[in-house]
């Protein structure tokens, strides 16, 4: 059974505004990149308030840098609280990464040693940004490409310790899952059993490309591919009520083709 | 220090300097390494193709991403927001093609453009038919987002003929004036004795010594007062 309260959305994305601004897009909630809309003033903002008018919005932020040793960016947080304050957002989310250190960001999300040094960082740093918006965020597992040597927990492991630490809620990309248990010729369903899955609030489905060396890269610029969908039927199967949504940011499809995608989504289980 | 932030100061470092191979001994998957340094600069490169589209169509990919290439590894990026990144491209393009003017006009231009894009909304220009503004005394700025970008080149009219009728670049030194209109970014070019009164109240100066000092008429004053206001391109200075 799907659970009652499951929500269905699509991310914003700049060819498919209009649409979405006239209220015509038949989901339950739309997911924005926090940043593209950290602005003054202008269009960015003038979008997102028409699309909040017909919409629930979740905020994806992709430079909070969760991950930097040294701590966040107090300005980069007094502006996301702003924007939060301004919109009520469904969620607030960010990655289980970090972008950049000393004031560079590299707009890569980049690894962590899964360690206990890097667990108390990103402890603290989630307190930190949960303190400053006043809300609890989603923590997002990466795609990841390589393992430190350092690493002494698994990745599911790592996030269940912060959500015990912290009270943070988890944002579970299934393509994610898929692409890391690949790139590192682990069995992901494996990869499932460490979840706390009480703490899974919203899910992101994607598909991936093949990159040099057999790597599977997180591009988001093609339907969800099969075993992606295999692997979802398995996470919903473990989640509870959650918001699901399919992420594409690069060769953007019609409006059409995605709700198609999130058409399946929707489907009961057995046939998803 | 703590082993966390000199593993990621090695890696970034490495990320800029675009080799990461100092890092092999402490990863599983090393091939995993290159994955970071293609991505990391790729994004700075799609991220100066977002905000310099006119620019990188006018040189073609191949040049532009050459370019694009050699700023990214000599400029990290500050921002949370790669929409910030390349304030200073028109001055690297400047120095890289003395040649071609028009390159780092259209440049300073298309960044002009994104800048006004998303600045902070303006004010209300109802201001300037209140009771009690004293003209003679008054300090004006340039509302949010609104800039004079001094070119060499008609590097204006390339922008605007891109991407549908070839235009030859041609020397034609002047000032152009960008600002936002609503939601939506114009420029236009100055006439000379215009830019000069703007520019000089852009820079403080009280607006009654200005005009005197522009030379202009009261009439051609007071038609591109009218034309200001109208647009939204001068709010009273703070």
């Amino acid at each position: 059974m799907i659970p009652p309260s499951c929500l269905f959305g699509l991310g914003l994305r700049r060819p498919h505004h209009a649409e979405f601004l006239a209220g015509r897009v038949k989901v339950d909630f739309v997911e924005v990149i926090s940043e593209n809309f950290m602005v003054d003033g202008g269009r960015p903002a003038a979008v997102l308030a028409g699309v909040r008018r017909h919409y629930p919005v979740a905020l994806h932020g992709v430079s909070m840098s969760l991950g930097t040793a040294t701590g966040l960016n107090p300005a980069y947080l007094a502006r996301l609280r702003a924007l939060a304050d301004a919109i009520d957002p469904l969620f607030v989310s960010d990655h289980l990464a970090w972008t950049g250190i000393d004031g560079v960001n590299s707009h890569d999300l980049l690894p962590l040693p899964y360690s206990e040094e890097a667990l108390a960082v990103v402890a603290r740093n989630i307190d930190q940004a949960q303190a400053a918006l006043g809300r609890p965020l989603l923590i997002e597992n990466p795609s990841t490409y390589l393992d430190f040597h350092a690493s002494c927990m698994g990745e599911g492991e790592f996030l269940a310790a912060l959500v015990a630490r912290t009270g943070c809620g988890l944002l579970l990309d299934v393509n994610n899952i898929h692409v890391s248990a690949h790139n590192h010729g682990r069995d992901p369903l494996a990869e499932l059993a460490a979840i706390p899955w009480p703490a899974v609030r919203q899910l992101h489905l994607a598909g991936p490309s093949r990159g040099h060396d057999g790597l599977l890269i997180d591009t988001h610029d093609s339907p969800v591919p099969a075993p992606v969908w295999a692997l979802y039927g398995e996470v919903r199967r473990r989640a509870g009520p959650v918001a699901v949504m399919i992420e594409r940011d690069d060769d953007i499809p019609p409006l059409t083709d995605l709700l198609d995608e999130l058409a399946l989504a929707r489907a009961p289980l057995a046939a998803a | 220090m703590s082993g966390l932030a000199a593993l990621q100061r090695r890696f970034q470092a490495g990320l800029i300097a675009g080799d990461l191979a100092g890092l092999a001994a402490e990863v599983r998957h090393s091939a995993g390494l290159a994955v970071h340094v293609h991505a990391a600069r790729a994004m700075l490169v799609e991220g100066l193709a977002d905000n310099f589209a006119k620019t990188l169509h006018w040189l073609g990919g191949d040049a532009f991403t050459a370019l694009a290439l050699d700023y990214a590894a000599i400029t990290p990026s500050g921002s949370w927001t790669l929409a910030d990144y390349g304030d200073d491209f028109a001055e690297y393009l400047r120095r890289h093609c003395p040649d071609a003017p028009e390159v780092a006009d259209l440049a300073a231009l298309d960044w002009a453009l994104r800048t006004a894009f998303a600045a902070t909304d303006p004010v209300p220009s109802d201001w300037a038919s209140a009771p009690g503004v004293d003209w003679e005394r008054l300090r004006l700025a340039l509302a949010p987002g609104a800039t004079l970008i001094a070119m060499a080149s008609n590097a204006d009219a390339i922008w605007q003929a891109i991407p549908d009728r070839p235009i030859a670049p041609a020397a034609t030194p002047g000032v152009v004036l960008v600002w936002r209109q609503r939601l939506e970014p114009h420029f236009r070019r100055l006439p000379a004795a215009e830019a000069g009164l703007l520019a000089a109240l852009a820079d403080g100066l009280r607006f009654g010594p200005a005009c005197d000092a522009s030379g202009a008429t009261s009439q051609q004053i007071g038609g591109w007062l009218q034309a200001w206001l109208s647009d939204g391109l001068v709010v009273p200075r703070a």
